[in-house]
């Protein structure tokens, strides 16, 4: 038991004290903490899981500078991998500290960027979770390590009588520069309403390159597919015409062979 | 990772370069006729050859409800169009500021809003070739259908006056067959084709409509127009919105006609007033833009009658995961 919190060398000593005493032993009481609200809680509780503490990574990422042509739409792909690294470091981080807590998997991970007034071009990448536990025996990850999800206690419990179970938290980052317009096209093209094809395909493949990244993540851990996939699209002070897009879906493979779904039936929600 | 082709900081050789503008001058005639960029076309392509991964925007709910009705998810899709938009000719601004006062003074008690025809082809042009692109993607993927499909309209700083257009939706397919010929489009979740489907009925493609009407006013009273300082319907203004409203309306039923649909479900609409220069200051110019975008659907036979619903207590809080957001 101790030995696991032993060997990790990327978590603070602090974590590691707070994650000691969450896990009790030696004739003390464990403790958990968790984000998950009350209906969360039951469902997690009900699919077969303990939470057994809120689990949090974070990296201060210094994201480089890479000069594109004026004149191209083209991906910078020094500033992709930043992006993605930093939050994988993140990640990681958050998945040793469930690691530490003997946790299954971890449920409703979000990953957050801070920026602070004290460093230029510094930003701060943040996993939070909630670790859990599997009642019945292990869910961890043909790698042998925890499951990371989107997903709230109620998705998850669905994903799990749907005959599904989440691998990981798959991601894949494009940051793309926008071309410039030259005076010549810009003539072309003022006093008519009509598509700007330089521009949408520039956008278009940004968003595809994103897609596959996320979808080669999947590949790896070998799952079925990627179920609540979202693609976020956001300046990080690069200026207006660098932008990057963000794809980040939760990896998903099958229980058991036959998964039939009962068909589902229609209910009058008393909720409103 | 190994999806990246180089390492940081390594600049590209001059064949490097070549090979890549070439690439995307290729990308951009395809986008210019109307189609997809390679990028998207190689995604399509890898995906339906080998299969594996899919991917999917749906929720988990929406995938035990397709599941459920027998569909699995193929792969989500996307289609975008970055527009311009900006251009309005609306006939008022032309020629001297006191020419056009006069002739809206003149014109007062007859003057009826008017439709203008470019700006609405526009309005629905644009939305229809990124819905486009949507479908060439599911075709390529040979699915049954697309669910889902959401409409985002985006202004980027650095495009002044354009806006665009993105959908996104996920291909499914149906997993014992039989196939349809060509993948129906919706705006419905999976909950929803689950319900559409269980009652009888059958998505087929989204339908829209459109308009942009114009209209002016004229304020002072030596015109015989409104004062500033009273309350009273600007009749003109009302009169755009209606007819914005009224034509939009008929030309989704238009759409859907042609469609051999039965009715038109999961109805959205959104609204624009756009304020333009009449070149006097008393004169105001309104351009009222109306969109409604739906599912068009069509009854199949054999159809199920609705069991009744019963009732629950939902364990649902609404919690969405906030991904990758960055302060000020």
């Amino acid at each position: 038991m101790s030995d696991q919190l032993a060997h990790k060398p990327d978590i603070p000593e602090d974590a590691v004290r707070r994650l000691r005493e969450m896990r009790g032993g030696e004739g003390k009481k464990g403790l958990f903490t968790s984000d998950l609200s009350i209906s969360e809680f039951l469902l997690v509780k009900e699919a077969g899981f303990d939470p057994v503490g809120l689990v949090i990574g974070s990296s201060i990422y210094h994201i480089g500078l890479q000069i594109a042509n004026y004149r191209q739409n083209q991906e910078l792909q020094v500033l992709s991998q930043a992006m993605y690294q930093a939050r994988e470091l993140a990640m990681s981080r958050m998945e040793e500290e469930a690691d530490a807590l003997g946790a299954d998997g971890i449920v409703g991970v979000r990953l957050d960027i801070n920026r602070y007034e004290w460093g230029q071009g510094l930003a701060e990448f943040m996993a939070v979770g909630t670790a859990v536990r599997s009642q019945t025996g292990s869910m961890r990850t043909p790698q042998n390590k925890p499951f990371t999800s989107d997903l709230s206690g109620q998705d998850f419990w669905t994903l799990l009588q749907a005959g599904y179970a989440p691998l990981a938290l798959v991601m894949g980052s494009c940051v793309y520069h926008v071309a410039h317009q030259g005076l010549g096209q810009w003539m072309r093209s003022v006093g008519q309403n009509q598509e700007m094809p330089n521009f949408t395909q520039a956008l278009y493949d940004a968003r595809e390159l994103a897609m596959e990244r996320m979808q080669t993540e999947a590949e790896e851990v070998k799952a079925e597919g990627i179920v609540g996939a979202q693609i976020r699209e956001s300046n990080h002070g690069w200026g207006s015409h660098v932008i990057e897009f963000f794809a980040v879906g939760t990896a998903v493979k099958p229980t058991k062979e036959d998964h039939r779904i009962a068909p589902p039936q229609l209910v009058l929600s008393l909720d409103q | 990772m190994r999806f990246f082709r180089r390492s940081a900081g390594s600049g590209e050789t001059p064949e490097e370069e070549s090979r890549r503008l070439e690439r995307a001058e290729r990308s951009r005639q395809l986008v210019e006729g109307g189609g997809i960029p390679l990028e998207a076309e190689e995604r399509i392509r890898r995906q339906q050859e080998r299969g594996g991964v899919w991917t999917s925007d749906l929720s988990v709910d929406e995938l035990a409800a397709i599941r459920g009705i027998g569909y699995e998810p193929v792969a989500q899709v996307l289609g975008s169009s970055l527009y311009r938009l900006g251009w309005i000719n609306t006939g008022w601004n032309q020629g001297p500021g006191l020419g056009v006062g006069m002739r809206g003074a003149y014109a007062w008690g007859t003057m009826q809003p008017e439709e203008n025809a470019a700006l609405t082809r526009s309005l629905l042009e644009a939305r229809a070739r990124a819905v486009h692109r949507l479908l060439l993607e599911a075709q390529g993927l040979q699915a049954d259908g697309v669910v889902g499909v959401r409409l985002k309209v985006s202004h980027w700083e650095w495009a002044q006056g354009m806006s665009e257009f993105t959908v996104l939706g996920t291909a499914v397919r149906k997993i014992d067959g039989p196939h349809e010929s060509e993948p129906f489009t919706s705006t419905l979740t999976g909950q929803g084709l689950a319900k559409l489907l269980s009652t009888g009925y059958f998505p087929l493609r989204l339908v829209m409509g459109a308009s942009a009407q114009q209209a002016v006013a004229i304020f002072g009273r030596g015109f015989g127009g409104y004062a500033a300082w009273t309350n009273s319907e600007i009749a003109p203004f009302s009169r755009a919105m209606h007819q914005a409203q009224t034509a939009a309306r008929q030309r989704i039923g238009l759409e859907a006609a042609q469609t051999a649909a039965n009715g038109v479900v999961g109805v959205d609409f959104s609204s624009k007033v756009i304020e333009y220069v009449t070149g006097s200051e008393a004169v105001l110019g309104r351009i009222v833009e109306w969109v409604i975008l739906g599912t068009a659907v069509v009854a199949r036979p054999g159809a199920a009658s609705l069991p009744p619903p019963s009732l629950v207590v939902p364990l649902r809080s609404r919690r969405t995961a906030d991904v990758g957001s960055t302060g000020p």
